[in-house]
């Protein structure tokens, strides 16, 4: 390792990271700053000094490009040994793969949008510290989602589902839950924007979304994903500080930014929480070895990090935690056990498995969840009867879905465990239904925005994907058998036992 | 309920590995008050208030020059904010 | 039918021109509509089905043709005892109207439009 450099260097972080971003800025003269920096006003934030943006990191060019260089290295190292070594087979179970590709599918193409906004930012915003912190968030962008590429493009070699994930991305009905979710941010202001995925995303949430996917891999036997994922949330802390200090630059600059903020707090909270109800169910129903609940990772990320610590901090310019923080809270004891709920009864028509749980994971989460998973734990016996009798559950049509997070509207009311949150909008005469509060709040300050949503259910009754059954809007997903459906007795689950007796019979010759 | 900048807890979440251990080492002695939680694939250092990294712990520990700039390899994830990076210590600690 | 707003949302902030159509609006759909059907209380199917069905569909078409295919994968549904089994009404966020359907009311006479909620209870 030789990374240090042996000569003490000429100037401090501090001088030549203003030499290397400040000094190269200018003042222009051939046009008015406006026309140069057309998009920083329409939002209705006021900027007085671009100057007072600080960057902590004093991150220069050259040693960006030298330290993300020596994380590719160790990771590209990785790979090839797990490769080479057929780590595949060592993998708890080839059911933990549902987890990436769900992850491959909903989650890299958003890195990739991400690059794309970030690199608007590095042109548009007015002040040269933010607009190189946005241009390294840029290129960290496309390096993620490069290197989750490439890191599970080896296990697409050998399992079902990794195949056509952005096809997919496009028009697949859970993934438009993502996709949306990036798209509604892509299609805001600048500030926006920031607020959206440099504070709520990066800041608020992504120690819920990366860190859990991350130790579950390291737990599952899955080193190139806890490596990619390591490695990419090495850059995240920069993420976080660039949407941290975006926050609190806009808070200071001028009291009129604070009602703007608070409201985009409160749309992006719940946007983003929303979005990671498909962690929540990765966490508590997918992983064949757990890490922890979602409840636990929620109060550990969310609740005693942002809530006792992040807001408390931010209370000081006048912002409050976000609307409707208290339903997530409540919902961290039935979030998870919803959703996989939603995946399992629809799984015949996603790029994913799914299956009942064991009575060992289900006594888990009895034990995590000892006040609402006996209540769940009563459909899955129904279920068991159901397969006693030849069935499987999966749903015989289309769910309805909620116009903002596009999520069908399976989450319930706090107060009662099997009964549906129905909220619904009327704008200019057409009625929008929400799942939950936190969307129809949303869709209420802006309908003309979200009432241009593209709903997988409503866009298949239109005759809009490829046909009117489901067989013909598989085809148009592109999904290939094997691809869904029940776990047990599909292709991945068969080949894995066939490569695990072979691996038992043929060693030692 | 309100506790004081200098009392939340603020945190860092570092990757496992040989070299990190030097790392990891250096935020004990220099932070009394740090805890350590280990976790699959890393270790979360948490403080009340304030956690200093400061180059020559490290150096010390690790046996060779270390910069600041460094510390990127290690981190996974932080809380708090952080309040000074330079080319002597990091330091990571709440506003307000 | 139409249906009174509900919502005044504050002046739009953008670049230029904002105004833009619903994806979902009922003329994309012809004579026909969208309607969500709701089984309250049964978690079995974890969320409302959503039908694409003719405003002057009547209920007994409906039941026959949409209903009782969708509903039957439930194993303790028994589609013999018709839908007098269940207490029928059209949904309103947290309220409810209770309806009385009968096989020749058309889904429209009973009140339902497009992207409305068509409830129903086990008695």
């Amino acid at each position: 390792m030789t990374i240090a450099p042996k000569a003490p260097r000429k100037l401090s972080m501090k001088a030549r990271y203003s030499a290397l971003t400040r000094d190269l800025d200018w003042d222009p003269s051939y046009v008015p700053a406006e026309e140069m920096f057309p998009y920083t006003t329409f939002e209705g934030i006021t900027i007085h000094d671009w100057s007072k943006w600080e960057d902590p990191f004093r991150l220069t060019v050259d040693a960006y490009a030298k330290y993300q260089a020596e994380k590719d290295k160790r990771l590209y190292a990785v790979l090839d040994g797990f490769a080479q070594s057929q780590g595949h087979l060592s993998l708890t179970d080839a059911s933990y793969l549902n987890a990436m590709k769900l992850f491959l599918q909903g989650v890299s193409p958003l890195e990739y949008q991400a690059h794309r906004n970030f690199a608007y930012l590095a042109r548009h915003l007015n002040g040269p510290g933010p607009r190189f912190a946005s241009l390294c968030q840029s290129l960290d962008e496309i390096r993620h989602a490069q290197t989750e590429i490439h890191t599970l493009s080896n296990y697409n070699k050998y399992y079902s589902g990794f195949h056509s994930y952005l096809h997919m991305h496009d028009r697949v009905w859970y993934l438009s839950v993502p996709k949306s979710f990036f798209d509604d941010a892509l299609s805001a202001g600048p500030f926006e924007f920031l607020i959206a995925i440099g504070f709520s995303f990066e800041y608020l949430l992504t120690n819920l979304l990366f860190v859990p996917f991350m130790s579950g891999a390291s737990f599952n036997g899955d080193l190139p994903t806890m490596t990619f994922g390591f490695s990419a949330q090495s850059d995240e802390s920069r993420h976080m500080t660039l949407g941290l200090e975006a926050i609190k630059f806009l808070l200071e600059q001028d009291e009129k930014n604070v009602p703007l903020v608070q409201h985009w707090i409160n749309k992006w909270f719940w946007r983003g929480y929303r979005v990671t109800a498909l962690v929540a169910q990765m966490l508590d129903y997918m992983l064949p070895r757990k890490v922890m609940s979602w409840k636990e990772a929620f109060e550990l990320y969310f609740e005693q990090q942002m809530m006792n610590g992040l807001f408390q901090d931010l209370a000081y310019y006048g912002i409050t935690p976000p609307l409707h923080v208290d339903k997530a809270i409540q919902e961290k004891e039935y979030l998870s056990h919803q959703a996989y709920w939603i995946l399992y009864q629809f799984s015949h028509a996603a790029a994913f498995t799914t299956s009942i749980p064991t009575e060992e994971h289900m006594d888990w989460l009895t034990e995590q969840y000892p006040d609402t998973f006996p209540v769940y734990r009563t459909l899955w016996e129904k279920e068991r009867k159901n397969l006693e009798n030849g069935g499987r559950h999966f749903i015989r049509g289309l769910p309805q879905l909620c116009q903002v997070c596009q999520i069908p509207m399976g989450f319930t009311e706090a107060d009662e465990p099997f009964v549906q949150c129905q909220r619904e909008s009327i704008y200019e005469g057409e009625r929008y239904n929400f799942c939950s509060d936190g969307c129809k709040y949303i869709f209420d300050h802006e309908p003309v925005k979200f009432r241009q949503a593209w709903l997988p259910v409503h866009q298949i009754y239109q005759g809009n994907c490829g046909a009117a059954d489901l067989p013909g809007v598989l085809q148009w997903y592109k999904m290939q058998p094997g691809d869904g459906g029940e776990y047990l007795g599909n292709v991945d689950n068969e080949n894995w036992k066939t490569w695990h007796d072979m691996a038992e019979t043929t060693g030692g010759h | 309920m309100t506790v004081s900048a200098a009392d939340r807890p603020v945190g860092v979440d570092i990757q496992e590995s040989e070299q990190n251990r030097a790392v990891i080492e250096a935020i004990e002695a220099d932070n009394a008050d740090a805890t350590v939680r280990h976790m699959p694939g890393m270790i979360r250092v948490q403080a009340p208030g304030r956690l200093v990294i400061k180059r020559e712990s490290v150096e010390e520990r690790m046996g060779r020059e270390w910069e600041t700039h460094e510390f990127q390899l290690a981190i996974i994830s932080y809380f708090g904010h952080i309040k000074e990076w330079d080319d002597d210590e990091i330091v990571i600690a709440w506003d307000h | 039918m139409t249906l009174q707003d509900t919502i005044t949302p504050p002046p739009i902030q953008s670049i230029g021109e904002y105004s833009f159509p619903s994806r979902s609006a009922q003329e994309l759909y012809g004579d026909d509509m969208l309607l969500h059907v709701w089984w309250k209380g049964n978690p079995w199917f974890v969320a409302a089905a959503s039908f694409r069905a003719p405003q002057a569909m009547p209920f007994g078409a409906f039941w026959e043709a949409l209903f009782v295919p969708y509903h039957e994968e439930d194993p303790d549904f028994d589609a013999s005892k018709g839908w007098d089994q269940f207490d029928w009404f059209l949904v309103n966020g947290r309220d409810s109207t209770p309806i009385t359907p009968s096989a020749d009311a058309t889904l429209a006479d009973l009140g339902v439009s497009h992207k409305g909620v068509l409830g129903f209870s086990t008695r």
